[in-house]
């Protein structure tokens, strides 16, 4: 259940961001606001087109708004450098991408590994916590598997372990299921909050995937740039 | 968080898989540094095997003194001095052994009756301090009108080996003795024989042709000396230069530097060779350059992934550059093979010595560590500058 008892684990007022080299009339988010507190499940709901990426990829870091603040974990973004961000993402975010982002030269293990690796994680602990989050996935017997030698289904489960096994406060995820069928969506959603709600990390799906719907706590309308 | 500063074990796993991922561009940037490689060591092994050359007279021989005009320019270009010199040197208080050498040039007629430019060496083959690569019972054995060269020589002597004949100013030559590695490349070819041939060969004075041997007033250029006690040198050098004032002594390694700077300076070799060298690591470096970047372009998406995870631009650094460090260390392999076989097969085909010495791989590996992580520069800057939210783009 979310913990509204403590500050939003993300919180974005009032953001404003635009494209290099658009105008003002073409910005994408316009006063854009959102709450989500720790272990909440929020779905980003909207058109294509309508700022829902935009808004993820400014609540992660990886834009940095016009105007407004975001927070997460009750770090102020704005006041951070790049690299302050990056250990931030490294160590408080996890991330599920629409096309999985696997890295293609890596296995599976190595995969989920890399983040944890990168995160100062020891190597036995990072292994050992790499194949326990895989075999939670159910990929135990898939680990030492390249991305090419797996479906979309499981590479998009790989990515869910990936975001999982650091144990993060929070999980952006965008568009999770758009490159998966029916089944293996509704598997991979099933999943990610599943396990996300296990270990009390919020997560933030951006998508227009209706079926993600009955999985999530809130769903927040983003258009025309701003949340409804 | 301080493992994000560091290049976690599988980064460097990720750098590697992407250096092997494809074979084919693996081999093109090998080939890249293996052709750099092969040059920088061919390039600095002709250098030092010039160099080196140019002084193997001097410094295969046993003397600790080298005696000359004070107007010495360089071991082939010195004034002539008295005969009488080797006298007075072995009179001198400390010298153990003192022997006239000379310096001539001529032209060889081979028995075809093709002509070779040639330098004769008139020195005494028995008990002489000159260490020319053949046995001193051989050289003790030459008679009059016998002569000694490099096996690498033969070839412009048109001479099959020992035994082959041919005439200088007329008179009978014959090859008695091969020696080794007592040419310099540059020079003509030295023909070592008696003083008594030499003069024979080429008179210098009436009184020469006449005589048609050495004697007591054919000048020489050169007195070799020893020294009773290796300590002693210096204070010998002093006493021949104060019982000769017109004469200056040499210990061995002052006249074989003396010699290497002029033939240096002189052929301006060490620039031209500088150039070419260049002119292959710059080739080399924009194969693995381009490489590279056609490396990080087909992962960019990748490397948007690994900085939106959060992933330090160092270690993004550390992948490419251990990228280029793994190319260096591969084709620095096959390029220490190419340039070795280079410079056995000059060695055996044209008797050029390249000299590819410790010094000289350590230099063309380090050569290559830089060219491929200046290589790499670039293609850090494009990894380092793509944008993280690329990975939220579908």
């Amino acid at each position: 259940m979310p913990d509204t008892t403590h500050p939003p684990v993300v919180a974005a007022d009032a953001v404003y961001y635009r494209y290099p080299g658009s105008v003002a009339a073409d910005d994408v988010l316009r006063g854009a606001s959102l709450d989500v507190a720790a272990g909440e499940i929020v779905l980003l709901r909207g058109h294509s087109g309508s700022g829902k990426t935009t808004l993820l990829s400014v609540l992660a870091g990886l834009l940095s708004p016009a105007r407004g603040t975001v927070t997460v974990t009750g770090a102020d973004l704005g006041g951070l450098d790049r690299g302050a961000r990056a250990r931030l993402r490294l160590a408080k975010v996890g991330f599920v991408f629409q096309r999985f982002q696997l890295i293609a030269a890596l296995r599976a293990r190595e995969n989920v590994e890399l983040v944890l690796r990168a995160g100062g994680v020891s190597p036995r602990d990072a292994r050992r916590r790499a194949l326990e989050t895989l075999d939670a996935l159910g990929l135990g017997a898939k680990a030492e598997r390249y991305p090419r030698e797996l479906s979309g289904g499981e590479q998009q489960r790989v990515g869910i372990a990936r975001a999982l096994a650091k144990r993060p406060a929070v999980i952006f995820a965008d568009e999770p299921t758009s490159s998966l069928d029916s089944s293996s969506g509704a598997e991979a959603t099933a999943l990610l909050c599943g396990l996300a709600r296990t270990n009390g990390a919020a997560v933030v799906i951006a998508s227009h995937d209706e079926r993600i719907a009955p999985f999530v706590d809130r769903i927040v309308s983003v258009a025309d740039g701003r949340c409804e | 968080m301080r493992g994000a500063r560091t290049l976690g074990p599988n980064v460097r796993t990720l750098a590697l898989r992407y250096v092997l991922e494809d074979v084919p561009r693996l081999v093109a940037s090998l080939a890249g540094i293996a052709f750099a490689v092969a040059l920088v060591l061919v390039q600095t092994g002709i250098y030092s095997g010039f160099v080196r050359s140019t002084t193997l007279l001097v410094d295969n021989s046993d003397a600790d003194l080298w005696v000359a005009s004070r107007a010495m320019s360089y071991l082939e270009i010195t004034l002539p001095i008295p005969y009488s010199w080797v006298a007075k040197i072995g009179a001198i208080d400390g010298v153990q052994h003192a022997e006239p050498l000379v310096l001539r040039s001529a032209i060889w007629q081979s028995a075809d009756g093709t002509l070779d430019y040639i330098r004769v060496i008139g020195f005494e083959p028995a008990g002489s301090t000159l260490r020319l690569g053949a046995s001193p019972e051989a050289l003790a054995a030459m008679r009059r009108g016998d002569v000694a060269t490099d096996a690498a020589q033969l070839a412009s002597l048109h001479a099959s080996g020992v035994g082959a004949r041919g005439t200088i100013r007329g008179l009978p030559a014959r090859v008695a003795v091969i020696t080794r590695a007592s040419q310099p490349i540059v020079s003509p070819t030295f023909l070592y024989t008696s003083l008594d041939s030499a003069v024979a060969w080429t008179p210098l004075s009436l009184n020469e042709i006449m005589d048609g041997q050495h004697g007591s007033g054919s000048p020489i250029n050169y007195v070799l000396v020893r020294v009773r006690s290796p300590g002693s040198v210096d204070t010998v050098r002093a006493s021949i230069e104060h019982a000769l004032p017109g004469a200056r002594a040499f210990p061995r390694d002052e006249m074989a530097a003396i010699t290497r700077t002029f033939w240096v300076e002189r052929t301006k070799i060490g620039f031209l060779l500088l150039l070419g060298a260049s002119l292959g690591v710059f080739v080399g470096g924009i194969v693995v350059a381009q490489i590279l970047y056609a490396s990080v372009n087909e992962h960019l998406r990748e490397y948007g992934t690994l900085k939106a995870l959060g992933i330090a631009d160092r270690s993004l650094y550390g992948t490419i550059a251990l990228q280029a460090v793994t190319i260096a260390a591969l084709g620095y392999l096959p390029g220490l093979a190419i340039g070795v076989a280079i410079a056995f097969a000059a060695a055996a085909g044209r008797g050029t010595p390249i000299e590819i010495t410790p010094q000289g791989a350590l230099l063309a590996f380090a050569v290559a560590l830089f060219t491929c992580v200046a290589a790499a520069f670039l293609a850090v800057q494009r990894a380092v500058r793509v944008d993280p939210a690329l990975a939220f783009s579908a």
